[in-house]
């Protein structure tokens, strides 16, 4: 009797050993690196089913660029709209557009969807790159205008001269796209980061996060300080990311002006956005990096948003609604 | 004086030879469950990726030869323990200038040929990189 009473808690004790042991097996890191949007994505999982999901994840960033917002794939619904100038397309498309359109309405421009033939003239990246000559310069900066865009129900047009390119928010839509699934899944932390994006975000909602900066004279992978975050997203534009240099040895970086057509000239170096939705840290990166730190202000606080700059003369200054930790690794770099 | 090591016959009922068994047994799997734990630190990994699946896995701390990989269209050389996009047919070359990665955390990646270079090692760099 004895001995059979020691082998059931025997089995029981193993048993529960075992249980632990398999929920904390499943609690194990998930990391799935691959290719979408023209970047590296890198979705990082805690928590249970994490395999699952992240491919749920990698599938949807997928169908999103070939869906929906790719304007080099032409059974996409942005390359519909670029070549149709009207169309029905889906309605997270045509939500994403509306997004997009209003904040071009909040920055005055400076960030504008329609810019898609000046960065097809630029091509910046690309294998062939040329400086473009000045007259279609000019030609394609009289196409942009936001307020071409009408959006009635699902149906979207754009102007005879226009085409869109949304390559100024695509990797925050996919990272807002991510959260989407994460939280309706077992998942309890994540760091998802497609190309520079990331998306922060745990069940608990504590401050167990640390973002790097990248540095903007070394590669991808060397940040030159840190910041102690949130469930938060996190977007970064740099001269730095991608640029092509001419025949004389001149550099060319991506985001361009839409008052003048050619690459921003100001001193910022780089702008890391941190704000509670993906398009719009995405979209706001780019549009105080083209602004410059004393215009950004407003556009910030007016998203709940804060932000992070760094300038060519290596001072970091933070925008005034900044309350996370921040730590400048390297001293070449001054907190003003 | 007090015998401590005399074991009473109660005792003896409460923590039988194989009840301290059944405790090593259990106290093994608890330790051998958190071995990986404690191997995650430490070496240097570098994991090659080509167009999402994991190609290659070289352990850098240990490595101390001198090779070249082919991945797609890409050259990938190793020296010891530092790893590098020795060659690549993109316009940009993002990836050859990102220069040599020996530490954990760094990553390098040819994204016109679908090929990524990640360090693994310990977990004491950022959650994620912005750029």
């Amino acid at each position: 009797m004895k001995s059979k009473k020691r082998f059931i808690s025997a089995a029981a004790a193993l048993l529960a050993t075992l249980a632990i042991v398999i929920v904390v097996g499943k609690d194990t890191d998930y990391e799935k690196t691959s290719y979408a949007m023209a970047a590296m994505t890198d979705i990082k999982l805690s928590g249970s089913g994490c395999e699952k999901t992240a491919e749920e994840i990698n599938d949807r960033i997928v169908e999103c660029e070939n869906r929906e917002i790719s304007r080099n794939i032409a059974s996409s619904d942005v390359s519909k709209i670029n070549s149709e100038k009207s169309c029905a397309v889906s309605e997270k498309t045509a939500g994403y557009i509306r997004q997009l359109k209003d904040f071009s309405v909040s920055c005055n421009g400076a960030v504008d969807i329609t810019i898609g033939e000046l960065t097809r003239l630029w091509n910046i990246g690309g294998d062939d790159f040329r400086v473009p000559d000045a007259q279609a310069i000019e030609e394609a900066l009289s196409g942009v205008g936001y307020e071409n865009i009408a959006i009635e129900g699902n149906t979207v047009t754009i102007g005879d001269e226009q085409t869109l390119d949304l390559g100024c928010a695509g990797k925050g839509i996919a990272c807002d796209e991510a959260l989407g699934i994460i939280k309706s899944s077992g998942v309890k932390k994540a760091v998802v980061s497609v190309g520079g994006s990331v998306l922060l975000w745990s069940r608990n909602g504590k401050k167990e996060f640390t973002v790097g900066i990248r540095d903007p004279q070394k590669g991808a992978s060397d940040y030159c300080m840190t910041v102690r975050t949130g469930n938060t997203f996190v977007s970064t534009s740099g001269t730095y990311e991608r640029f092509s240099v001419d025949k004389n040895g001149k550099e060319y970086h991506h985001i361009i002006s839409t008052e003048t057509g050619y690459p921003v000239e100001n001193d910022v170096l780089s702008v890391t956005v941190f704000c509670e939705n993906g398009l719009l840290s995405d979209s706001l990166s780019s549009a105080c990096l083209i602004l410059g730190y004393e215009q950004s202000e407003d556009l910030l606080n007016r998203y709940d948003a804060c932000a992070v700059f760094v300038f060519k003369d290596n001072t970091v200054m933070t925008s005034s609604g900044f309350s996370y930790e921040l730590n400048v690794k390297d001293d070449r770099y001054i907190l003003k | 004086m007090k015998n401590y090591f005399a074991r009473t016959t109660q005792e003896r009922k409460l923590l039988g030879r194989v009840d301290v068994l059944i405790i090593i047994l259990i106290a093994a799997i608890c330790v051998g469950s958190c071995v990986p734990l404690f191997l995650k630190k430490g070496d240097v990994t570098a994991k090659i990726i080509y167009d999402g699946e994991t190609v290659e896995e070289i352990n850098l701390s240990q490595n101390e030869k001198k090779f070249t990989l082919e991945v797609g269209r890409c050259d990938i050389a190793v020296e010891g323990h530092e790893i590098f996009f020795a060659n690549s047919p993109c316009p940009d070359k993002v990836c050859m200038n990102a220069g040599r990665l020996r530490k954990s955390g760094e990553f390098a990646s040819c994204v016109p040929e679908k090929v990524a270079i990640i360090l693994k090692g310990d977990r004491k760099s950022p959650d994620a990189i912005t750029y």
